[in-house]
């Protein structure tokens, strides 16, 4: 019976070495998927001299404040700041439509009077604070709001960067305000106390008074405690998320999904053209010839993904982008493969089973597939989708093997970390099977 | 036309299927073959497919020996294909029995296998494989190895004509060049029972020809074959025998003269179809 296994099995990866669109579909398709979405997502995923948002500043105030505010907004990275088009100051008219129309990311409208108001709010503020009266001007005295346009295609955590470090740099203006006001006031307050001093000195003949000097309250220019990012594992673990880190096994497992529609195929035809037929008459078990099947397919899912792997580790760094990190424990990285390999193949089997015809599993079989690779986190993370789809990932056999990959590329796991996901596939694996021979055994006898 | 054909299968005429029964292993332990025993012996044959009105066979009773030819005549829906699945065990039957070689193939389809050859109406062969490797292929899954699988592809392919495109993808063969690599991969074994489902339907006369003359030439050596086709004059030429079913009966089994001659009016074959199962289309 070997023999006859291993001729199956060399007879299906004959032709599948033959069959030119399924190359196309097994080889090229997910190593372009890989190399262009890795290229496309690889600034969302870096956390410098990555993406730059370019703004528009309308200044209509022209003050301190707007300065200070525009001059902390350029030391972002995040940002590239206008100030002028054609050497002059761009009208809010204008930048509203330019935003609109996409040419600008975001405008910031610092309107009339911004400065004034604002430095005339805290004087107002501090003569309070050392009167003793209460602040009755609160609400009648406001300063002016600023306008901020965004492009509409911009995405939410793009909106919430922008508006936070407008919100950083708009306070970090108005501490500084205060401090200066506070500054000028005290110093006045000094003074004056000062002169009551002398004029006390005098009256007392007492030359040892001293006066008191003058106080220099300068505000802080950057935060006085700092904020270090780290990873829970040690320092030489620590793999970033990077687009290759996410992409690379993302993709590589859909293009092993996709191994089901030529295998569907060949099992289809074979039905349809009565080879399946001549076979079941023929010395050799229905499990030998299932066996040779499945090994041939596994074995270019294992060629197809380390194909991939080479893509991410040769290829994409000359590209330009970070090299793929494998982890650390290649064994279990192996198994991963595997399973994934024989849930892809099983699901195959599967799909050529159930369906009719060959239009039937071509079209039904990628469909399934796209949707369980959006659902298992390969084109938006999990932790980003909706609680509902979150709930709906779980059962998405890409979940399964994605979460694996990321597990060992990224935090680092082993063998125990992913066997509840190996544990998954396997039975994927299984049941597809089991399916699959209740349903050849249902049109076997006309039921 | 005949004489200019050697023999297809030197071995066969020199041992004869009781002899391949014997040296198979797996057959041992199945009743003991006998040189009387018909070679396909098929009794009160039943299959009712689940929810259907009407059974698709309903008693049907054959025999076939060593070198005869019986032709399975009938309309579309007559039960043919039916009965062909029941003996070539891909389908189990509701009632009757099925002895090939005097082994039960209803008890023991895996011990039957080798005793016969199929080749069905639709061309089961690889399309990207070559003709050679399609050949090479079928011939190991019946357990051929070696020197005589070699020997048997090289023969087949000369049999078929196809030696100069041995090495060519069966994809890009004539209707003609397929219909006769599908008929030489089901008797590569040299079996001694060969079921044929319309084998020459749809190709040219040349084509049909040779693989006419190939099936006489196995008929000659020893092989016992259930032949079905539609083509009367075919059946005639090359049968021994006829069974004329329809509604899953046997309305009739002879010889193609012999029945004609017991049916006053009927000039051929032809009349007496016509006559036992009726003028009306079956689609």
């Amino acid at each position: 019976m070997l023999f006859k296994f291993w001729f199956t099995l060399l007879r299906d990866l004959r032709l599948l070495g033959r069959d030119r669109s399924g190359l196309l579909l097994l080889f090229v398709m997910p190593a372009a998927l890989v190399v262009v979405i890795t290229l496309v997502q690889d600034n969302v995923f870096k956390d410098q001299d990555g993406t730059r948002l370019t703004g528009l500043i309308i200044d209509q105030d022209g003050g301190p404040v707007a300065l200070d505010v525009v001059d902390r907004l350029e030391r972002i990275q995040l940002l590239t700041l206008v100030r002028a088009i054609d050497g002059r100051p761009p009208e809010e008219s204008w930048g509203r439509v330019a935003v609109q129309e996409g040419a600008y990311r975001f405008a910031l409208v610092l309107p009339e009077g911004l400065s004034a108001a604002l430095q005339e709010r805290i004087e107002a503020d501090i003569a309070h604070m050392f009167d003793g009266t209460a602040d009755d001007s609160a609400g009648s005295g406001l300063s002016p709001d600023l306008r901020l346009y965004f492009d509409p295609t911009m995405t939410g955590g793009y909106r919430s960067a922008v508006s936070g470090a407008l919100n950083q740099a708009l306070a970090a203006t108005q501490a500084q305000l205060r401090m200066q006001a506070l500054e000028r006031a005290l110093n006045q307050r000094i003074a004056q106390l000062n002169e009551a001093l002398e004029g006390l000195a005098a009256g007392a003949e007492s030359p040892g008074m001293q006066s008191i000097p003058q106080i220099v309250l300068s505000s802080t220019p950057s935060s006085m405690v700092g904020i270090v990012e780290t990873t829970p594992l040690s320092a030489a673990r620590a793999i970033l998320p990077t687009a290759v880190q996410q992409n690379v096994p993302a993709w590589a497992l859909f293009g092993m999904f996709f191994i089901a529609v030529p295998l569907a195929g060949g099992l289809i035809r074979e039905r349809q053209q009565g080879i399946a037929d001549r076979l079941r008459t023929m010395p050799v078990p229905p499990l030998v010839l299932l066996a040779g099947k499945l090994c041939a397919y596994v074995s270019v899912c294992l060629v197809q993904f380390f194909m991939i792997l080479l893509v991410g580790m040769w290829l994409l760094p000359r590209l330009g982008t970070s090299a793929l990190a494998l982890g650390n424990d290649y064994g279990a990285l192996l198994l991963v493969v595997l399973c994934s390999a024989l849930a892809a193949t099983g699901f195959g089997v599967m799909l050529g089973t159930l369906a009719r015809t060959y239009e039937q599993a071509t079209t039904v079989g990628p469909i399934a597939v796209v949707i369980a690779a959006a659902l298992g986190g390969l084109m938006v993370p999990v932790f980003a989708m909706p609680a509902g789809m979150q709930a709906l990932s779980r059962i998405s056999p890409l979940a399964w093997g994605h979460d694996a990959f990321m597990e060992l590329f990224v935090r680092g796991g082993d063998l125990d970390a992913v066997a509840a996901n190996l544990g998954a596939l396997l039975l994927m694996f299984a049941a597809t099977l089991i399916v699959s021979m209740i349903a050849a055994h249902r049109r076997l006898n006309h039921l | 036309m005949i004489s200019t054909f050697e023999p297809l299968w030197g071995s066969l005429n020199s041992h004869g299927w009781a002899i391949a029964i014997v040296t198979d292993k797996s057959d041992q332990r199945g009743p003991a073959p006998h040189s009387a025993v018909p070679v396909l012996q098929v009794s009160g044959l039943a299959k009712t497919y689940v929810g259907a009105p009407l059974p698709a066979l309903d008693g049907l009773s054959l025999e076939v020996h060593r070198g005869e030819i019986l032709g399975l005549l009938g309309p579309n829906g007559a039960g043919k294909t039916t009965a062909i699945s029941i003996m070539n065990t891909l389908l189990r039957p509701t009632a009757g029995q099925v002895m090939i070689c005097g082994i039960d193939a209803v008890r023991y389809p895996n011990r039957v296998r080798a005793l016969f050859g199929s080749v069905p109406q639709e061309i089961a062969l690889f399309e990207r494989l070559s003709a050679a490797e399609n050949l090479s292929y079928f011939g190991r899954m019946h357990g051929l190895k070696g020197a005589r699988l070699k020997a048997a592809v090289e023969k087949g392919l000369h049999v078929a004509g196809l030696t100069a495109r041995a090495a060519e993808q069966v994809g890009t063969f004539s209707g003609g060049m397929k219909r006769r690599a599908n008929l030489v991969a089901g008797i590569l074994h040299q079996p001694p029972l060969l079921f044929l489902d319309e084998p020459t339907v749809g190709i040219d006369a040349q084509s049909r020809n040779l693989i006419l003359e190939s099936l006489m030439v196995l008929r000659d050596q020893g092989t016992a074959m259930v032949y079905t086709t539609h083509y009367m004059e075919e059946a005639r030429q090359l049968c021994s025998r006829v069974a004329i079913i329809d509604h899953g009966r046997r309305l009739a089994l002879g010889s193609p003269r012999t029945l004609i001659d017991q049916s006053p009016g009927c000039e051929d074959l032809g009349d007496l179809y016509l006559r036992l199962t009726g003028r009306q289309l079956r689609d």
